[in-house]
């Protein structure tokens, strides 16, 4: 992997590298200015040795998980790039067909060569076993011995090692057809039998692949030529010259570049380009290959760094957590310390150093550990790819281990300095005699006056850091820092909150259109609102739980309305309604991925500051119970009481879960909904039970309920619709519709139009989701494509000017109109210009004579007008996306294209046959698909189960799903360290406390189930906080006009809960396990000792 | 002649650490009267709180025997003493360890819950204790909003609230100032008095100890002297 954020790998890695020496030159320098001070952090580390394990469990998590996203991205980037390397071999281009003379001054190129590829069946009579579509190539051998192939003996050989009708087999056909070096095979064009021998045996590549599917394609370009049987071009003349013609898919040149497999990328590029001046047609080049594979993995980074965002987030909450708690723990000998005589900058040096050694330490074993998960992240997406044919063999780039290594440090670090900061400043008084420091929000009346001080107090220390030796002597030149003292508070740090949120909604709502900025800037007022509340006497718990609220309410909207009130779906921005009173409302705002997260920080914060501002009425609702749980009574009461005491750190606690739960509840939910709407249901399979595809290059079957008649062999009666959609590619250009106009350079683009029988369009089950004026149904859309030439309705992803996002996608025909086209009905009727599209491999004219076609294709093809009528919905469109994403009628089809391909379309084009049956069980329609295929053997035709294909869909669907869930799952383990760290600490802290419980009647039992269900009670309000926050974001998600629900009409929100509850319990089985030591320790404390203890 | 409602007979009590032996009580004999308030004395580590806290059960004595209302104390197993404990005994500590998460109310009715007492019953018998102390309005606070002689006062609460047969005072006034001190006392001592209720309390102070029937002065692991009150 190359790049990551579209910055350089190396680049990162220096970076990261010259921030990891900035840590280690601070530890140098701490501890060469006082080595006491920095020994007494460092020898901290030995003191507890569980609580030291458990910190570095917690602190190693975030280095982990990107350690763990960087080997799997890089294992793909390496598997793809070795892949590639391997199918490629020698060639490092291919092109259309191509004439040696005309590229023979192209100085770098050491090898050309045509290869001709056929579909025709092949049997092995020896064994009776047949393949009913394979790829036959024909291939030349030049002067510099290329092209090449290597058989499974390591030999590497050409075409030209090869006799008349001898022939080079690919591994995979050879297993298929249980032959062997020597067995012969015979084939046929139409009706002429052939008869070969099997020479040598190859392994698969770009000129041998046994794919039934042989022309593969990669983003719409040829990669694959060859066949599964490789003949010398010695064989051609052998054949039948008509049959020859009629069966030929296509010839494509290939061309060596000079310097071996793994050549100069750069010099592939360059030949490229030469041959593109000469008006040969590039197909693909083995560096474009290259590239992809690097984009792909570096998609697989971002994607499982972004999924790893929120686990990052709670790891380093922990961290923060653990150097408080830490603090705490040594609250009194650090108050000694600072009464000795030792300064606050002492006290937070000593904090650094025990931080940089857990650091250091932690960091490196996440690193490891990463290696570790990424492998078993790499087992599971190799099953998970396994359909693809793409083996992952893992690889971590040693760059890549550099940046998990040093980022999980410098995060580590950046966190440690700032919590050493917070704990370091104590007072002396209250640290000596172990009084807790007053409340944060504590009250107290004030003026503004001195609100407006604070502000100013707080600006001085902004300008005191940036930058950072500038301002600090500026502040100290103007003599500004005792006001700054003097006056600094959190209100001022709250007035400033305020004035960076404002400008935060002014920047993303009516300057750039960003919703992250604009939802974080009002967020960010609605948490500093409460604290100038306080400032001025006002009750904190009051003013917290109205702030938390109103949050909740503002980024689960529409939700709290649209559950009673249909039309309640549009009102999802109070800010922009209020300032539409005045006609200054903003424009649509722009959301992608990001919004994930920045929801779930926003909505964790104000569940956690609910809960803990209102937590005297929980513990209220503990006595309720009283009557059944009798003698559990006090042990449940502790156990609620304690935490919720502790304010911070059980709402950092809670925090943890909620965020970490929140991320897979949402990620379980859409996945689980997407799965359902576009791989279940009638819309996505449009009303059929079996399809039937014929591959290109293979002769359609214009009237398959002929066919079959003729064949006899499939019960007709079974079947009550044949439906055929023909689909081929074409330009398209939209116009004639006020809305419809150039977004991004985009006003044309391609897309495939299927032309429909009469059967599809009166029996498919497709939804249509916006209609034009005078349509009120699916049906009578339908009805109108039968009866009107011309008309179309269009898919609604093809449509959309936003990529999946936010981006705007290459492929799609933008239109700007989306939301309305998609979303509402009685639009007038836009047109587009639609032109067919001449196939890549049949670039010049000379290819069709020889392909047997009668036309060529001509310079200038006619263009068509469509009027489109109607919008399909995204399910809908995915059953059709292979297909087509435009459908008209056949007649229409056929104008298009002017009758003048009906001979030879299977060229061009792809044909697809829809059934509906009878009987539309699953176990009914693969055994008509059965019964199909076996009657039409020969024919290249393949049927399938539309039900099967979904299931064997989801299957792989659902092998993603547990990767990311597992993946997401490792930020629970965070939560659970931090129980654990917390139950520890608690046990040593309340010491003395469970003496006198033990003394007061308190049993052994009684006081570990109250720490047992002290550490439960967080987890589950954590748990059940990011259940209910996810459930809401997943449906306000679903339902959103932006995503799937706005058009997916009758489309019902569905919870996994099943899976949501399976995979929760397993992280709350955790948490128990982790609290049972601690909880057992409580119930051992020595009463009398732990009564003297001071 | 009354019963006496405590009685140990050759208590001893020694403590192993790192292979060191320390002996706290070297064959203690004690008996306590029913309606008595007996106070121990003694140089710091004579044994003062090691003998309360063997009395009480809170510790494990490693010989003699000790008999509390005819019940034998030594042979219970822990979940036995503890439960003894909650249903027959009171305690009050130096530090009052009140438990700061709960209010005033909560902390006092929890030797009743812990005993099995219904929740609205073991509410009222609090509130009732917490009013005997001249608390009655104080049940909601929790507390860090007390003074530390309202503290001690939710603690005699919390000791008398299982109405006990008698309770252990470890201190009562060593974190008090002196005009606190008398408060808490003129409460204990009112309530041997008027309500008969057994107390042995340890303490370093001569003026606390006087108040009492009895003081039991120890040394080195031993009672080295007893003198009455009149």
């Amino acid at each position: 992997m190359d790049e990551l954020f579209g910055i350089s790998i190396n680049t990162i890695a220096l970076y990261l590298s010259i921030a990891f020496g900035f840590v280690i030159l601070t530890s140098v320098v701490i501890f060469l200015r006082n080595r006491i001070i920095a020994m007494m952090g460092i020898r901290n580390i030995g003191r507890r040795k569980s609580q030291t394990v458990l910190i570095l469990l917690g602190l190693m998590l975030s280095t982990l998980i990107i350690s763990a996203a960087l080997g799997t991205g890089d294992t793909v980037a390496h598997s793809i790039t070795n892949i590639s390397y391997n199918q490629f071999r020698d060639v490092d281009v291919i092109t259309s067909k191509v004439n040696k003379e005309d590229i023979q001054d192209i100085e770098k190129i050491d090898g050309v060569a045509n290869i001709a590829s056929y579909y025709v069946p092949v049997v092995h009579q020896a064994k009776q076993l047949s393949e009913p579509i394979v790829a036959l190539s024909i291939t030349e051998t030049d002067s510099n011995q290329f092209p090449t192939f290597k058989t499974i003996d390591q030999e590497i050989i050409t075409a030209n090692d090869l006799q008349p009708l001898e022939a080079i087999v690919t591994t995979k056909l050879i297993e298929a057809l249980d032959a062997n070096i020597g067995d012969e095979l015979t084939f046929t064009f139409n009706e002429n039998i052939y008869n070969i021998t099997i020479a040598y045996i190859t392994t698969e590549s770009v000129l041998a692949s046994s794919s039934s599917e042989d022309n593969e394609y990669l983003q719409g370009r040829v990669i694959q030529i060859g066949g599964g049987i490789i003949l010398s071009d010695n064989s051609y003349a052998l054949f039948d010259p008509e049959d020859a013609k009629q069966f030929q898919l296509g010839t494509f040149g290939i061309i060596s570049v000079d310097g071996g497999i793994k050549n100069n990328l750069e010099d592939i590029k360059a030949v490229g380009k030469q041959l593109e001046e000469k008006d040969v047609t590039v197909l693909f080049t083995k560096s474009e290959l290259i590239e992809i594979a690097n984009t792909v993995g570096s998609i697989f980074v971002t994607f499982f760094l972004a999924f790893g965002l929120f686990s990052i987030g709670a790891g380093l909450m922990l961290i923060f957590l653990t150097f408080i708690m830490l603090a705490a723990e040594r609250n009194s000998e650090m108050g000694m310390a600072r009464a000795i005589g030792m300064k606050r900058i002492n006290l937070t040096e000593s904090f650094i150093a025990e931080g940089i050694g857990y650091d250091l330490g932690s960091a490196l074993i996440g690193a490891f550990l990463g290696l570790g998960v990424s492998y078993g992240l790499i087992q599971a997406l190799s099953q998970a790819f396994s359909d693809f044919n793409v083996t992952l063999a893992f690889n971590m780039q040693p760059q890549s281990l550099i940046i998990a290594y040093a980022s999980g440090a410098v995060l580590t670090f950046i966190t440690v300095v700032f919590a050493s900061w917070r704990a370091a400043n104590l007072n002396i008084v209250r640290a000596i005699r172990n009084i807790p420091e007053p409340q944060l929000f504590s009250e107290s009346a004030s003026s503004f006056k001195q609100l407006l001080f604070a502000t100013i107090a707080s600006c001085i220390s902004i300008l005191r850091f940036i930058p950072p030796i500038i301002g600090y002597i500026l502040v100290k030149l103007l003599r500004i820092d005792k006001f700054r003292k003097r006056h600094s508070s959190s209100v001022g740090w709250a007035v400033l909150g305020i004035m960076f949120g404002l400008y935060l909604i002014y920047w993303g709502g009516w300057s750039n259109n960003q919703l992250f900025a604009y939802t974080s800037g009002a967020s960010i007022v609605l948490l500093a609102l409460p604290i100038i509340g306080v400032y001025f006497g006002q009750s904190p718990a009051r003013l917290y739980t109205i702030s938390s609220m109103l949050l909740l309410w503002f980024w689960l909207l529409p939700l709290p309305f649209n559950i009673f009130i249909e039309e309640a779906n549009t009102w999802d921005d109070p800010i922009n309604a209020f300032f539409n009173l005045f006609g200054l409302g903003h424009e649509r705002l722009d959301g992608s991925i990001e919004m994930f997260f920045v929801s779930g920080i926003f909505m964790t914060a104000a569940s956690t500051m609910f809960i803990i501002f209102n937590a005297d009425k929980i513990v209220g609702l503990i006595g309720l119970g009283g009557r059944w749980f009798k003698e559990l009574v006090p042990a449940l009461k502790i156990a609620v009481s304690f935490p919720l005491a502790s304010k911070f750190r059980t709402g950092m606690t809670i925090a943890m879960f909620t965020l970490v739960v929140f991320g897979i509840v949402v990620t379980t939910i859409l996945n689980a909904n997407f799965t359902r709407l576009f791989l279940g249901g009638e819309t996505s399979t449009g009303g059929y039970q079996v399809l039937i595809e014929t591959p290109p290059g293979i002769k359609p079957i214009n009237n398959l309920a002929s066919t079959l008649q003729a064949s006899g062999g499939v019960d007709l009666s079974s079947i009550t619709e044949f439906s055929q959609l023909d689909t081929w590619e074409i330009n398209v250009e939209a116009q004639n519709h006020p809305d419809i106009e150039q977004v991004d350079g985009m006003i044309e683009g391609k897309l495939y139009i299927s032309g429909a029988n009469a059967s599809f369009l009166t029996s498919n089950a497709l939804n249509i989701k916006g209609m034009a004026e005078g349509y009120g149904s699916a049906e009578d859309i339908f009805t109108a494509l039968a009866l009107n030439k011309n008309y179309a309705v269009i898919g609604e992803r093809v449509i959309e000017p936003r990529g999946p996002f936010g981006d705007p996608s290459a492929d799609n025909i933008a239109l700007p109109a989306y939301e309305e086209l998609r979303n509402t009905s009685g639009w007038k009727p836009f047109t587009m210009i639609v032109e067919p599209k001449r196939p890549e491999y049949l670039e010049s004219s000379d290819e069709l004579k020889r392909s047997g076609l009668e036309l060529t294709w001509p310079e200038q093809i006619e263009k068509t007008q469509i009027t489109v009528i109607g919008i399909i919905d995204a399910a809908s469109e995915s059953f059709i996306a292979d297909f087509g994403n435009m459908i008209v009628s056949d007649q229409t089809l056929r104008q298009i294209f002017d009758n003048r391909f009906d001979d030879g379309k299977q060229f061009f084009m792809k044909s697809t046959h829809y059934l509906q049956l009878e009987d539309s069980s699953d176990k009914s329609a693969l055994s008509v698909a059965n019964d199909i295929e076996s009657t039409l053997f020969g024919t290249g035709i393949q049927a399938t189960s539309i039900a099967k294909v979904q299931k064997d869909e989801r299957s792989q669907s659902q092998s993603f799903q547990i990767l990311f869930e597992a993946f997401m799952g490792l930020g629970l383990l965070v939560g659970i360290a931090a129980l654990g760290v917390i139950s520890f600490r608690a046990v040593v802290e309340r010491r003395q406390q469970i003496g006198m419980l033990r003394a007061i009647g308190f049993t052994r039992k009684m006081t570990a189930i109250a720490f047992f269900v002290e550490a439960s009670f967080i987890a589950f309000i954590g748990i059940s906080l990011g259940i209910v926050l996810g459930v809401g974001l997943s449906y306000n998600l679903i339902n959103s006009p932006d995503a799937l629900g706005g058009g997916v009409n009758e489309f019902e929100f569905y919870v996994p809960w099943l899976r949501v509850i399976w995979f929760l319990a397993l992280a709350y089985i955790a948490v128990m396990l982790m609290t049972l030591i601690p909880a057992q320790k409580a119930s051992k404390v020595a009463v009398a000792e732990a009564l003297r203890y001071e | 002649m009354s019963t006496p409602i405590v009685q140990a007979e050759n208590l001893e009590m020694t403590y192993r650490s790192g292979g060191v032996e320390t002996h706290a009580l070297r064959g203690v004999d004690i008996e306590i009267i029913k309606g008595e308030m007996v106070a121990v004395m003694g140089p710091s580590g004579c044994g003062k709180t090691t003998l309360l806290n063997c009395l009480s059960g809170i510790d494990q004595a490693t010989g003699g025997k000790i008999t509390i209302e005819g019940t034998n104390l030594i042979d219970m197993n822990d979940n036995q003493k503890t439960k003894y404990r909650a249903e027959n005994m009171g305690f009050i500590f130096q530090t009052f360890n009140l438990l700061p998460v709960l209010t005033s109310i909560e902390n006092v009715e929890l030797p009743l819950l812990v005993s099995g007492t219904g929740t609205k019953e073991a509410r009222q018998k609090a509130q009732k204790a917490l009013e005997s102390v001249g608390l009655g309005e104080y049940g909601h606070h929790k507390p860090a909003q007390l003074s530390g002689g309202q503290r001690q006062r939710v603690t005699v609460a919390r000791s008398l609230v299982n109405e006990p047969y008698i309770v252990w005072a470890d201190e009562p006034t060593g974190s008090l100032d002196s005009e606190t001190a008398n408060e808490v006392m003129e409460l204990l001592t009112n309530l041997n008095r008027n309500d008969g209720l057994t107390i042995l309390l340890v303490t370093h102070n001569r003026e606390v100890a006087e108040l009492s029937n009895r003081i039991i002065h120890m040394k080195d692991g031993v009672i080295s002297s007893e003198e009455k009150i009149n």
